[in-house]
């Protein structure tokens, strides 16, 4: 084992370019993401609602021979297949219902829609690379991000979007530097109910967790790394834990569908759920504003119970509270 | 906006930390958005952190990428075609090529061990702070990496670590 040429190629692959970084470029991008999550949080507390991502992460595009029906049930109608302005019609738990394109040399898209609810709708965006950009709804910020594909759902849309069935709304997608140079899109997607989503076929060997290592050994209590793993002869059975509640996210995963709840000291949070047989994460967020079932807050440090029940999973589910989320505004 | 020292930590150190960035999501692009969400939250807990807070950000970097790279698996779409390797300065290179195609094989915390022990050159206990584990598990991540970057098939072939 050469590890001077591992040493070199390290140095030399990460010095390309890169190496006279602007540091006030990195401080401007900064900056710009504390605004735009000083002025959510005034958003939300205004509001007293909650604009939530259910799902952390981006959609996983759907296999193209879905299943109708309970993940273990049999199929009892023919699978959808076909895409909306390349958004899948199905994915991550919604229904594309409506969607709209642009072409370079474009730097947003607009799609008016007409909502049958106002309840858990996802917006999606679609393009190639990765560019700054935001999402809006009726003017108010929703989302931004740089990864171009993703979705955002909205569980209980404040007053400030003014959505309401049957009034028609804007939602936007604009690059805030650079545009892609190919056509991207935006798409509006309504929720399904798990009992009819077209899952995917479950694979022949289903991919396992890969999770985090335990720290035994921190000197903190609150700074180890809590994992709660689905029984593994029953991943259908409820699982507890109590622990030194470290101040953080939560992070549920999973390889098959089915939803997990988790509860803590008594107090339900919401579903996280699982809609194909890929690994998945789906975070709980708001760390540091967690209530017990009395109404008192949770703090780090304090004794916790935590409670993981599944609903409808049919592989490995995990529950991850790590330390190094501290998302607090100070 | 303001937490005494954050800005001025912020420009002199992403230069060297957006390397490491680099290579533990090889993206460019994923490397500004890991190490700029890494910061976001490192401010957030500025008053709280003691002493240097370069080994705070390298921790959230490098756990904030092992997830990061879990909810990535949902989102690759096999691809049929390759981009354009003509602008890679290394295309010609081929056993570093393949080092480096090795490395990106690699399952996220292992090659973020390897990273933090050949880049940063930290100690395994300074690796087993960035990571929140032990020193036991650091050294066992380690040794897999190395075994498999060793024992990678394309390597093996070619001699490159041999």
């Amino acid at each position: 084992m050469n590890l001077t040429q591992l040493r070199d190629v390290l140095d030399e692959r990460s010095a390309t370019d890169h190496s006279d970084f602007p540091g006030h470029r990195m401080l401007d991008g900064v900056h710009h993401r504390l605004r735009i999550r000083r002025r959510r949080q005034q958003v939300a507390a205004a509001a007293a609602a909650f604009v939530a991502v259910a799902a952390v992460g981006v959609g996983t595009l759907v296999a193209p021979d879905h299943q109708r029906g309970t993940p273990t049930a049999t199929p009892s109608t023919p699978p959808p297949t076909h895409t909306i302005e390349g958004f899948p019609e199905y994915d991550g738990g919604h229904r594309v219902i409506a969607a709209k394109t642009a072409l370079p040399p474009a730097k947003s898209v607009s799609l008016t829609f007409t909502p049958t609810t106002i309840t858990n709708l996802s917006f999606l965006t679609r393009c190639e690379g990765a560019f700054p950009h935001k999402l809006s709804l009726n003017g108010q910020p929703v989302s931004e991000g740089d990864q171009c594909s993703g979705f955002v759902t909205i569980p209980e849309p404040g007053k400030e979007l003014r959505l309401a069935v049957g009034k028609p709304a804007t939602v936007e997608l604009t690059f805030t530097e650079g545009a892609p140079t190919t056509d991207f899109a935006v798409a509006v997607g309504v929720p399904v109910d798990p009992a009819t989503y077209p899952y995917p076929p479950r694979p022949a060997t289903l991919t396992p967790l890969e999770l985090p290592t335990g720290n035994p050994d921190a000197k903190d209590p609150a700074d180890r790394v809590i994992v709660l793993r689905s029984d593994p002869t029953n991943p259908l059975l409820p699982v507890s834990k109590t622990f030194t509640w470290p101040g953080t996210d939560v992070v549920v995963h999973a390889n098959t569908p089915g939803g997990v709840t988790v509860t803590i000291n008594g107090s339900k949070g919401a579903t996280c759920r699982f809609w194909s047989y890929g690994l998945a994460g789906c975070g709980l967020g708001d760390g540091d504003s967690r209530k017990d079932s009395r109404g008192k807050t949770i703090r780090r440090g304090d004794t916790v119970t935590l409670t993981a029940v599944p609903d409808g999973t049919s592989g490995e589910w995990a529950v991850i509270i790590e330390n190094y989320i501290i998302d607090s505004e100070d | 906006m303001t937490s005494e020292g954050f800005d001025e930590f912020v420009v002199s150190r992403s230069a060297r930390l957006l390397r490491t960035a680099f290579l533990l999501t090889q993206d460019w692009a994923l490397a500004e958005d890991l190490l700029q969400a890494s910061m976001v939250k490192a401010w957030s807990a500025w008053r709280r952190i003691e002493g240097d807070p370069e080994p705070y950000v390298r921790r959230v970097m490098v756990n904030t990428n092992t997830s990061w790279w879990r909810r990535r698996w949902r989102a690759e779409v096999p691809t049929e075609q390759l981009p354009e390797s003509a602008t890679d300065p290394y295309a010609g290179h081929d056993e570093r090529e393949q080092l480096w195609q090795a490395l990106r094989r690699l399952p996220a915390r292992q090659r973020a061990v390897i990273v933090l022990r050949y880049f940063e050159e930290l100690s395994e206990a300074e690796i087993a702070d960035a990571m929140g584990c032990t020193v036991g598990t650091v050294k066992s991540q380690a040794s897999k990496a190395l075994a498999k970057l060793r024992l990678d098939e394309n390597l093996t072939r070619e001699g490159v670590l041999r």
